[in-house]
C-alpha cells in the first residue's frame, strides 16, 4: 500500500485521487481554494456510486476506498507521503513554488511527480534539492477512464524514479509509456497535425469541415478533427497549438492556423458555447 | 432463362496489391475487368495487352503512386488508346489531378482519386476534377465506384488530397519523435491509441502504407507548399534507403512476420 499526496482537487486531481483510492493507495488530497475539496469529495462519491451501480465495486470495497481518502489544506500532511502528484493549474511559476514547498514538506526520499501536460519537468525539478526524484506523471481526462499515463523523464530524473512511477501506474490499472521531457510529450505533440492539417485543408478550400470529418471517421477514427476541436474547446486547442509552436522555436510543422484564432475571436469555442465548427442547439 | 446485360469493360493498371484489390471489387460486381500490374520500374512491359484492353475499356483506373515519369508515360498511353468518352481515373497521392490532366490531350476525361492502401470496401475514396477538367466527368466516375460499394467524397483538387495529407503529417511527426529518441515506436503508437482513441498508431500506419509512399507524399507536399511544414523526417529517408519500407519488405518501424 502506498501513501500518496495529491496537490490540486480540480478535474485531474480528483480523478487521480479516485483512481488511487480504488486501487489500494492511501491518499491525501490537498487544495486551498474555497470549496474545492468538498466539490472533489462529492464527485469522488458520485464515481464510487456509479462504479457500484455498474457492479465494478461492491459496498465493502467502496467503503474501504472512502476510508483511504483524506482531505487536507496543509502540506505538512504530506510528511509521511511516498509519492506526491501535483495537479495544479498549468502555470510554471505557480508549479515551481509548489515544488519548492513540497521539497521542504515531504520526506527527502519521496518522489515528486507533476501531472503537467505542457510544462517542463526539468524546470520543476530544478527548483528542488532532489531533481533525480522529480518526474512527470501525465494522466488523461477523464482520469478514471483513460488508461494512458505518460511517464516523463526530466533531464535529471533517475531510472529508479521512472521505474517507481511506471510501476505505480500499472498497479493503478493504467498503461504507462515512457517519454523524454520535450514539448507536448508524445500525445499533445504527435496529435498536432491531426488538427493543423485539417485546418490547412479547410483554409485552402480543399474541403469543408464536415467533409474532412466524414473522411477521417471513415478511416476508423472515432471523431473527426473538427468535431474533436469542438469537444476539446477551440480556445484550449489554440492555446496548446501556440504553446507547442513557441516551445519548438517556431518550427513550421507546428504553426497554428489563422482560422483557429478567428473562431476563438468570434467566441465560437465549440460545444461549451453552443457553436464551434458545428452548432449545438 | 434470362441473360445478364453485358456490363462495361473496366481497365485497371498499376501498383500490385492496390490494382488487384480494386480489380477484385469490380469483378465481384460482375464487371469484365482487366488488371495489369506494373510497379512503375522501367521497362514499360505492358503492351500489347494494355493497348488492346485500353481500346475496349469504358473506364480506366491508373494506380501508380510513383515514379512520376512512369506515371506520366502510362497516363499518356492510356489517353491515346482509350475510347474518347471513357473516363480516366488517376491515383493522385503525389501529383494533383490538374497535373495529370496536363499529361493528356483530353483533360475533360480526367478525374483524380485518392485512397490509401490497404484497400478495402471501407476505405474512403476522395475524388477531384482537375482545374482544367469537366465537372460532368465526376458523375460516371462516382457512379462506378459507388456501384462496387466504395464511399466517395468529392473535394477540390490539391496535391495529397485530404486524408493522405493528414495521415502522412501524423506519421511524419511520430517519425520525428522516434528520431529524436523521445520515446520508443511501440510507446508512441500505444500513446496515440490509448490517449487519442486512434484506430492505429501512426508508425504502424506508416508501415502499412509503405514508408516510401509516405516520403513521396511528403516530398510532393513540401514541393507544392514550400513552407517547411511537410519536411520529411530524416529518419524516414534513412529507412527508405535501407529498404525498411514497412510490411511489404518485412521491416519498417516494426518487424512484420
Amino acid at each position: 500500500m502506498e501513501r500518496v499526496g495529491i496537490v490540486g482537487a480540480g478535474t485531474m486531481g480528483r480523478g487521480i485521487a479516485y483512481v488511487a483510492i480504488t486501487h489500494g493507495a492511501q491518499v491525501t488530497l490537498y487544495d486551498v481554494a474555497p470549496g474545492a475539496l468538498e466539490s472533489a469529495a462529492a464527485q469522488i462519491e458520485a464515481w464510487l456510486r456509479e462504479a457500484m451501480g455498474k457492479g465494478r465495486l461492491d459496498e465493502a470495497e467502496a467503503q474501504r476506498a472512502r476510508e483511504r481518502l483524506r482531505l487536507s489544506t496543509a502540506l505538512e500532511d504530506f510528511a509521511q507521503a511516498e509519492v506526491i502528484i501535483e495537479a495544479a493549474p498549468e502555470d510554471l511559476a505557480l508549479k515551481q513554488e509548489i515544488f519548492r514547498q513540497l521539497d521542504r514538506a515531504c520526506p527527502p526520499d519521496a518522489i515528486l511527480a507533476s501531472n503537467t501536460s505542457s510544462l517542463s519537468i526539468t524546470a520543476l525539478g530544478a527548483v528542488t534539492r532532489r531533481p533525480e526524484r522529480v518526474g512527470g506523471m501525465h494522466f488523461f481526462n477523464p482520469a478514471p477512464v483513460m488508461r494512458l499515463v505518460e511517464i516523463v523523464r526530466g533531464l535529471a530524473t533517475s531510472e529508479e524514479t521512472l521505474r517507481a512511477l511506471s510501476d505505480l501506474a500499472r498497479r493503478w490499472g493504467k498503461t504507462p509509456v515512457l517519454v523524454k521531457d520535450t514539448p507536448g510529450f508524445i500525445v499533445n505533440r504527435v496529435a498536432r497535425p491531426f488538427y493543423l492539417e485539417a485546418l490547412r485543408l479547410v483554409g485552402e478550400s480543399v474541403a469543408d469541415p464536415s467533409t474532412v470529418d466524414r473522411l477521417v471517421r471513415a478511416l476508423g477514427f472515432r471523431m473527426g478533427p473538427f468535431e474533436l476541436m469542438d469537444l476539446i474547446g477551440l480556445d484550449v486547442n489554440l492555446a496548446v497549438s501556440e504553446s507547442l509552436y513557441r516551445a519548438f522555436f517556431e518550427e513550421p510543422r507546428f504553426r497554428p492556423h489563422p482560422l483557429q484564432r478567428q473562431m476563438v475571436q468570434a467566441g465560437r469555442l465549440g460545444r461549451k458555447t453552443g457553436r464551434g465548427w458545428y452548432e449545438y442547439p | 432463362m434470362g441473360t445478364q446485360p453485358l456490363k462495361e469493360r473496366i481497365l485497371i493498371v498499376g501498383a500490385p496489391a492496390f490494382a488487384e484489390d480494386l480489380g477484385g471489387m469490380f469483378l465481384e460486381q460482375g464487371y469484365p475487368t482487366a488488371v495489369l500490374v506494373w510497379d512503375g520500374e522501367p521497362p514499360f512491359a505492358l503492351s500489347p495487352d494494355l493497348e488492346a484492353e485500353a481500346r475496349s475499356a469504358a473506364l480506366a483506373l491508373e494506380i501508380l503512386p510513383f515514379p512520376i515519369e512512369s506515371k506520366q508515360a502510362l497516363i499518356a498511353l492510356l489517353d491515346e488508346r482509350l475510347p474518347p468518352e471513357a473516363p480516366l481515373l488517376s491515383l493522385c497521392l503525389t501529383v494533383s489531378a490538374t497535373q495529370v490532366a496536363r499529361w493528356t490531350r483530353r483533360p475533360g476525361r480526367v478525374v483524380g482519386f485518392a485512397a490509401l492502401p490497404p484497400l478495402t470496401r471501407e476505405t474512403p475514396i476522395e475524388l477531384a476534377i482537375p482545374l482544367t477538367g469537366d465537372p460532368t466527368a465526376l458523375k460516371p466516375a462516382k457512379a462506378y465506384l459507388e456501384r462496387i460499394g466504395l464511399r466517395i467524397e468529392v473535394i477540390r483538387d490539391a496535391v495529397g488530397m485530404a486524408l493522405p495529407r493528414i495521415l502522412c503529417a501524423l506519421i511524419n511527426e511520430a517519425a520525428f519523435a522516434v528520431m529524436e529518441g523521445i520515446a520508443s515506436p511501440e510507446d508512441i503508437d500505444t500513446a496515440m491509441k490509448l490517449g487519442m482513441n486512434y484506430p492505429r498508431g501512426p508508425l504502424e500506419w506508416g508501415d502499412l502504407l509503405g514508408l516510401d509512399l509516405v516520403v513521396a507524399i511528403l516530398d510532393a507536399l513540401e514541393a507544392e507548399h514550400q513552407n517547411g511544414a511537410y519536411r520529411a523526417s530524416p529518419l524516414l529517408r534513412q529507412m527508405v534507403r535501407a529498404g525498411r519500407l514497412g510490411r511489404k519488405t518485412g521491416r519498417g518501424f516494426y518487424v512484420w512476420g
